[in-house]
């Protein structure tokens, strides 16, 4: 997925300003930066919550403006980072609502609902209001929906998570992030993910896209945030160094 | 810590129920009434027959048609604006159709059989077009203006019908307080006609809405993220709903309540899928008015009551409960 000459502005404000970014399938992209960097802005626009102002972006070889709105909802799906239902569905009823945009049976949509939610840890939750469950849960919950939502793709889909490990426990967000490279490698999805913990960046993620102002201003191997002037640079960030027999760890 | 289990009802049984309720509330309203008949007590005399054939029936056919319309619009409603206290009495849509109503009986008289479901349409439309726009924003829905605009349209609706009654003739006098309070006296074979095709024609429309109805209930952007053209949706739905109410109002003019008690009542039946929650909204509005109009014709027998007064009645501490709930959850 290649983003040319990407511009975005809200009340005569430059948010987005991208001259190139490459993003591929098959491995897990982190997007990082301070805040108000404009990287859920970046997200909104990927999944055409917003329009860019001028630019392109292409996705399979197509310009992302041509793509239906079925197209786009079986290719392109993100995780929100909070949920606001109204009504008390089910979490499996939440979870077959990812199948809105496809074409299933009821005994395919059963067995394709049940197995998203054991990828995600969430069945034993199936007959509970989705309102009564934690952020946590509720997200693990709407992450199987998501999966739901891209399983009828038929080239490789892109997935876009918001903060997934914000509301997550420890153990937990080491899984869901697990998990994502697990879609990334094994089904050779595009995933894109905006994280806040670098150290989480450093063991899960194949690519860092470092934006601040809505530019970027690196791309490359995680090992950039080992970088003492970049951290400096873009967070205003001076890191310990943690000093052992042979080797030198950053501290974030 | 352990969440509980959702306990719902089967679909299929509570649809079960409602129609045995309504197969009874149906015997019960040709049969009861200042005049009373057994069903064992056959066969009836010709004024038996024309009480039952020309009173009661149409009567009760109305009352069915009304109470499913209004359910339907209200179940919509409030999977649109994301709300459960969105109802077409509340947010000021039913009084809106009802001036639309008024206003087309004063000045147009002569046509009235088609320019008062017309006008109440074009009356509901504006007002929910209104209601909508003011209580759009961007976190989603705001409750507190949706009430507001209903209360502001309301008492703007209200002064205006007040003011129609001062200056109209004995006639129309009589109609206007029928559309104040509701009744389904009038029950015409042109009304009743007009209710069941606008029953049919929502029905099915609504039923292929549901759906991406399901997906709204997640928020406007998720629902664009699964595919749903939110925007034409809405726009469609809302001229739809007017169309409703207006229908009803024309027909008996304004109920309030059912569309607000109806719908969350089968959704704490059987969960909030739109699949399930349209159709069964359908039946037991349609019970539920029936019932309410055999109550307005016998508590105060042989006078009655007008049935807006009952369904007030039944609805308000209903509502109450429900502002109760959701008083956490408002924003200001």
């Amino acid at each position: 997925m290649l983003l040319e000459n990407i511009k975005f502005s809200r009340n005569r404000s430059l948010l987005i300003n991208i001259d190139r970014l490459d993003v591929l399938p098959d491995r897990v992209t982190a997007l990082i930066g301070p805040n108000g960097a404009g990287k859920s802005t970046l997200l909104k626009i990927l999944c055409r919550e917003l329009r860019e102002d001028s630019g392109s972006i292409v996705f399979h070889d197509r310009n992302i403006k041509d793509w239906s709105r079925f197209e786009l909802a079986r290719h392109v799906a993100i995780l929100p980072q909070s949920s606001n239902l109204v009504f008390p569905f089910t979490a499996y009823e939440v979870v077959t609502l990812g199948a809105t945009p496809l074409r299933l049976t009821q005994n395919a949509m059963r067995q394709m609902v049940e197995q998203a939610m054991k990828n995600t840890g969430c069945l034993d939750l199936k007959d509970t209001s989705f309102m009564a469950l934690s952020g946590g849960q509720q997200q693990r919950v709407q992450l199987a929906r998501v999966l739901v939502q891209l399983s009828q793709a038929d080239k490789p889909p892109l997935l876009l998570l918001d903060e997934p490990t914000s509301a997550q426990d420890l153990a937990q967000q080491h899984k869901l992030l697990e998990q994502t490279t697990v879609f990334a490698k094994e089904k050779g999805y595009y995933v894109v993910v905006v994280l806040h913990d670098l150290n989480h960046v450093l063991n899960y993620a194949d690519d860092v896209v470092i934006l601040k102002n809505g530019s970027v201003v690196e791309t490359g191997s995680p090992d950039l945030l080992k970088s003492q002037r970049i951290l400096e640079n873009v967070w205003g960030y001076t890191p310990r160094l943690s000093h052992s027999s042979n080797s030198t760890t950053v501290i974030y | 810590m352990e969440i509980a289990s959702v306990k719902r009802m089967a679909p299929s049984h509570t649809a079960l129920v409602l129609v045995l309720l309504m197969v009874v509330s149906s015997l019960l309203a040709v049969s009861l009434g200042p005049m009373k008949f057994s069903l064992f007590n056959m066969p009836l005399g010709d004024y038996e027959q024309a009480v039952i054939w020309q009173l009661r029936v149409p009567r009760l056919i109305l009352a069915l048609l009304v109470g499913a319309l209004l359910a339907l619009c209200g179940a919509v409603m409030q999977g649109l604006f994301r709300n459960p206290l969105a109802d077409p009495g509340i947010a000021g849509v039913s009084t809106g159709a009802a001036l639309g109503a008024v206003l087309s009986l004063v000045l147009l008289p002569a046509w009235s059989v088609f320019s008062t479901p017309f006008c109440a349409f074009l009356g509901g439309l504006v007002t929910t077009l209104l209601v909508w726009r003011l209580a759009q924003s961007p976190q989603g829905t705001s409750v507190v203006m949706l009430l507001l605009a209903g209360i502001a349209i309301s008492a703007f609706g209200g002064a205006v019908i007040g003011y129609m009654s001062y200056v109209a003739d004995d006639q129309a006098l009589r109609d206007i307080s029928l559309w104040q309070m509701g009744s389904l006296a009038g029950a015409t074979r042109s009304s009743t006609a007009i209710c069941f095709v606008a029953l049919v024609i929502l029905g099915f429309s609504f039923y292929r809405y549901s759906n991406a109805l399901n997906a709204l209930l997640l928020g406007e952007a998720e629902a664009r993220h699964l595919g749903i053209d939110v925007e034409g949706m809405k726009l469609k739905l809302i001229v739809l709903c007017a169309i409703g109410v207006g229908v009803a109002v024309a027909a008996s003019g304004i109920i309030g309540f059912v569309g607000l008690v109806v719908p969350h009542c089968v959704r704490m039946l059987t969960g909030p899928n739109h699949k399930t929650l349209l159709p069964l909204s359908m039946l037991c509005g349609a019970v539920l008015l029936s019932l309410a109009d055999l109550f307005a014709r016998l508590w105060i027998a042989p006078a009655e009551l007008p049935i807006g007064l009952v369904t007030a009645l039944l609805g308000a501490p209903f509502f109450f409960t429900l502002i109760i709930q959701q008083r956490s959850r408002f924003q200001y």
